[in-house]
C-alpha cells in the first residue's frame, strides 16, 4: 500500500460559485502517500471547501487536482463517486452515525456501497464483522455486546470512534476528517487520535486532517497551515 | 440490496409518522375495494336470486318496482293481480309452469310468502339450482310452513314448532293471527337469495289467514264461513304476482305484450333480465359517483403519503448526506427514497386488502340478516390485486417527487452535514 508516490496533488486551483469571483485559490498541494498531514486553520477558512474538492464533489473552476494518480476533473460525477467510495474514508465533526442503524451495521455501511472496499477484505482474507471489531477494538471500543445497540445509544466520543472504523473498514488510501475531534474533551481527543494514528500508520494509509485546534499537530508528520496554502480573492 | 434494507429501517426509525401515513392509504384502498366488492356482489347476488324465469306478472306499476317487491321482497305492492286472471294465463298454451306468489305478511320481521308447490318444482336461482331441504319437506297442509335457511338459524326453529304470523310486515305487529298457529315442516338449506329470510307458505294458508281476520264482517258468505272454512279448499281473490315459465324463449315477447295490453286489468308483465339491466342503470349512476368518490379518496392518501415524505426530507438532509460520504451514490439516495415509497404504498394495500377482508368477515351475517345483501366469501380478488398493484405504482410515481428533490439536494448539499 504504502507506495513512493503522491496521494493528493493540487496545481493553481481555483473554486468559487461565481465564474471569475474564486472563492477559494491554492496555488499548490501536495501530499505524499502514506503522509499524515495536519492542515491548520480557522473555522470557516475554505478547509471543508477543499475536502469537498479532494472528494469530488464539488469541482474547480480552473486548475487540477490528481487524487491517488487520478485527475478528477477526467472522470464523469458517477466515477468520481465509485472512486470516493473505493478510496476515502471520511470522518466530519459530528452527527456522523446513521441513526437507525447498530454501530456493527454503521461500521459495515461502506462495505455495501464499494466493491473495492469488500475486495480488499477478501484479498486479505478478513470477515467484514470481525474486520469491524478489530477497527473498533484498536480504536478503544471494546464492549463486543454493544456492537447491536442502536449507533444513538454511544457517547458523542464512542460515536467518533464508530465513524472512525467505518472510515477505515475495507483499507481505503485516503482518510480525510475534517474536525473529527473539535466535540470531544481534551481527553478524550487525545487517545481517540493517537489510537487513530496508530491504525493509520499500521495500515499505511495516507491521512488529510484538518481542525482548528494546533495541539493536535505533534501527532501528524508533517503541519500545514491553510494560510500557507490558500489565497482569497477578496482577502 | 442494501436499499431495501436501509428504507425498511428508515421507516421504521419513523414508525410513528409511517404508521399514520400507511393507515391513511390502507383505509383509502378499503374503501375503494369495499365499494366495487358490494357493487360487483350486489350484481351477482341480484342475477342470480332468479333464474329461469321468462316473466314476471303484477299490478301495473313500474318494472322495477315490481322486479324489487316480487323477487327481492324489498318494497311493497300496491295492487294484485286477481285469481282469474292468473288461472288464465297459466292455462296459456306457451306457459310451460308458473309460480304464484302472495306477500303481505310477517313473522317476526321476516317476510311470508303464499305460493304453491310450484315454487319447489320450479323456482331456480344461481344459473340453474333448485331449492334444497335441509331438513323436512314442502309444506302439504295448510298450515305448514316452510323456513328459509336465515330465518331457521336466527329464531332457532326447528322442524314441527308452532309458529304464528302476522299482517302487514313490520318487526312487530300488533295484529298477530296467534288461534292460527303453523307448523314447520321444513327447513330449506341456504340459497343466498332473499329465500333465506323468507318463511313460505300455502297460498290456501294466506287466504285463511285473511278470511279469519275478516270474519267478524265477511265480504261474502259461505267461504269464509267460521265452520268449513279450515277445510274447504281456499280460492285466493287475488295473488301479489306470480311468475311465468314459457315452453319456449321466442313467445317471451309476444306474451308480455300481450299482458301488458291486456284490457280487463291494469297489469305488468317484465322481462326479469331486461328489468335487472334498467335496475343496474338507475344504480349505475349512484355505483359510479360512490367508486369516483372512492378513487379520490384514494388519491388523498397517496397525497397524505406524498406530504409526509416531502416534510421528512429536510431533517433527513444529514442522513442523507452522512450515506453518501460513506459511498452512496446520489442514485442511491433517489433509489432510497422510491422503496421508501413502494414500502409505504405496498404496505397500505396489504394492510388495507386485510382491513376490506376482516371487515366483510364481520359485517356479512349482519348484512345478510339486516339488508339481506350477500357478500361473496373470502379470497382476494383479481381486482383487488390489479387495484392494488395500481395503488402501489401510483405510490412509486408519487414517490418519484421527493425522490427527485432528495437526489437534488444531495447533489447541492455534497458531503457537508448540516447540523
Amino acid at each position: 500500500m504504502n507506495t513512493p508516490g503522491t496521494a493528493i496533488a493540487l496545481n493553481h486551483l481555483q473554486f468559487g460559485w461565481t465564474p471569475g469571483q474564486p472563492f477559494l485559490e491554492i496555488a499548490g498541494f501536495t501530499v505524499a502517500r502514506g503522509e499524515r498531514v495536519f492542515l491548520q486553520g480557522p473555522s470557516g477558512c475554505g478547509k471543508s471547501t477543499l475536502l469537498g474538492l479532494i472528494g469530488g464533489v464539488l469541482e474547480p473552476l480552473s486548475g487540477s487536482i490528481d487524487v491517488l494518480g487520478r485527475s478528477l476533473q477526467a472522470m464523469r460525477r458517477q466515477d468520481r463517486d465509485r472512486f470516493r467510495a473505493a478510496h476515502i474514508g471520511f470522518i466530519f465533526q459530528m452527527f456522523n452515525l446513521v441513526p437507525y442503524l447498530s454501530i456493527l451495521d454503521n461500521v459495515l455501511l461502506p462495505l455495501e456501497f464499494s466493491r473495492e472496499r469488500r475486495l480488499n477484505l477478501e484479498a486479505r482474507g478478513v470477515q467484514p464483522v470481525a474486520e469491524a471489531r478489530r477497527l473498533l477494538g484498536a480504536l478503544g471500543l471494546e464492549d463486543g455486546g454493544m456492537l447491536k445497540r442502536p449507533a444513538t445509544a454511544l457517547s458523542q466520543g464512542q460515536q467518533q470512534r464508530v465513524a472512525a472504523a467505518r472510515a477505515l473498514i475495507g483499507r481505503p488510501d485516503l482518510l480525510v476528517a475534517d474536525e473529527p475531534t473539535s466535540s470531544l474533551d481534551a481527553d478524550a481527543r487525545q487517545s481517540f487520535l493517537s489510537l487513530l494514528m496508530q491504525e493509520c500508520v499500521n495500515a499505511g494509509t495516507t491521512v488529510v486532517f484538518v481542525s482548528h485546534d494546533s495541539a493536535l499537530s505533534p501527532l501528524f508528520d508533517r503541519t500545514v497551515a491553510f494560510s500557507s496554502i490558500s489565497g482569497r480573492a477578496d482577502a | 440490496m442494501i436499499i431495501p434494507r436501509l428504507a425498511l429501517l428508515s421507516l421504521w426509525n419513523r414508525r410513528g409518522t409511517v404508521l399514520l401515513t400507511v393507515c391513511g392509504i390502507a383505509v383509502s384502498v378499503a374503501l375503494l375495494l369495499g365499494v366495487q366488492k358490494i357493487r360487483t356482489d350486489l350484481r351477482t347476488g341480484f342475477a342470480n336470486t332468479i333464474s329461469g324465469a321468462d316473466l314476471i306478472v303484477g299490478s301495473r306499476s313500474g318494472p322495477v318496482n315490481l322486479l324489487l317487491y316480487s323477487i327481492f321482497r324489498i318494497g311493497d305492492a300496491t295492487n294484485g293481480v286477481s285469481w282469474g286472471i292468473y288461472r288464465r294465463i297459466a292455462a296459456h298454451p306457451e306457459v310451460a309452469w308458473t309460480i304464484p306468489l302472495s306477500l303481505g305478511d310477517s313473522h317476526r320481521g321476516y317476510r311470508v310468502l303464499g305460493t304453491n308447490g310450484d315454487y319447489f318444482a320450479h323456482y331456480r336461482f344461481a344459473q340453474s339450482r333448485v331449492l334444497e331441504f335441509a331438513a323436512g319437506g314442502p309444506f302439504i297442509r295448510r298450515h305448514d310452513a316452510v323456513l328459509g335457511a336465515d330465518v331457521a338459524a336466527a329464531l332457532r326453529y326447528t322442524l314441527g314448532q308452532s309458529i304464528t304470523l302476522a299482517h302487514g310486515v313490520g318487526e312487530v305487529s300488533f295484529a298477530n293471527h296467534d288461534d292460527l298457529p303453523f307448523v314447520v315442516t321444513g327447513i330449506l338449506a341456504r340459497t343466498g337469495t332473499p329465500a333465506d329470510r323468507t318463511v313460505h307458505v300455502s297460498l290456501d294458508a294466506i287466504e285463511a289467514l285473511h278470511a279469519r281476520e275478516e270474519a267478524p264482517a265477511p265480504p261474502e258468505g259461505a267461504a269464509h264461513d267460521e265452520g268449513h272454512s279450515l277445510d274447504a279448499a281456499l280460492t285466493p281473490d287475488s295473488i301479489t304476482a306470480f311468475i311465468v315459465g314459457l315452453k319456449g324463449r321466442s313467445a317471451a315477447f309476444q306474451i308480455q305484450r300481450d299482458i301488458n295490453e291486456f284490457r280487463g286489468e291494469p297489469l305488468l308483465a317484465i322481462l326479469p333480465g331486461v328489468t335487472l339491466q334498467q335496475l343496474w342503470q338507475v344504480v349505475g349512476i349512484a355505483e359510479a359517483a360512490l367508486l369516483v368518490v372512492a378513487g379520490c379518496v384514494v388519491f388523498a392518501g397517496l397525497l397524505g403519503m406524498l406530504t409526509a415524505v416531502l416534510t421528512s426530507l429536510n431533517e433527513r438532509r444529514r442522513e442523507m448526506a452522512i450515506l453518501r460520504s460513506v459511498g452512496a451514490r446520489p442514485g442511491h439516495v433517489f433509489l432510497l427514497m422510491m422503496s421508501e415509497a413502494a414500502l409505504l404504498g405496498g404496505a397500505g394495500v396489504i394492510v388495507g386488502i386485510a382491513l376490506l377482508h376482516a371487515t366483510v368477515a364481520v359485517a356479512t351475517p349482519w348484512l345478510e340478516s339486516r339488508y339481506g345483501v350477500f357478500l361473496s366469501g373470502n379470497g382476494i380478488t383479481a381486482f383487488e390485486l390489479l387495484t392494488g398493484a395500481g395503488v402501489v405504482a401510483a405510490a412509486v410515481l408519487a414517490g418519484a417527487l421527493p425522490a427527485w428533490r432528495a437526489y437534488r439536494n444531495t447533489l447541492a448539499d455534497g458531503l457537508t452535514l448540516r447540523v
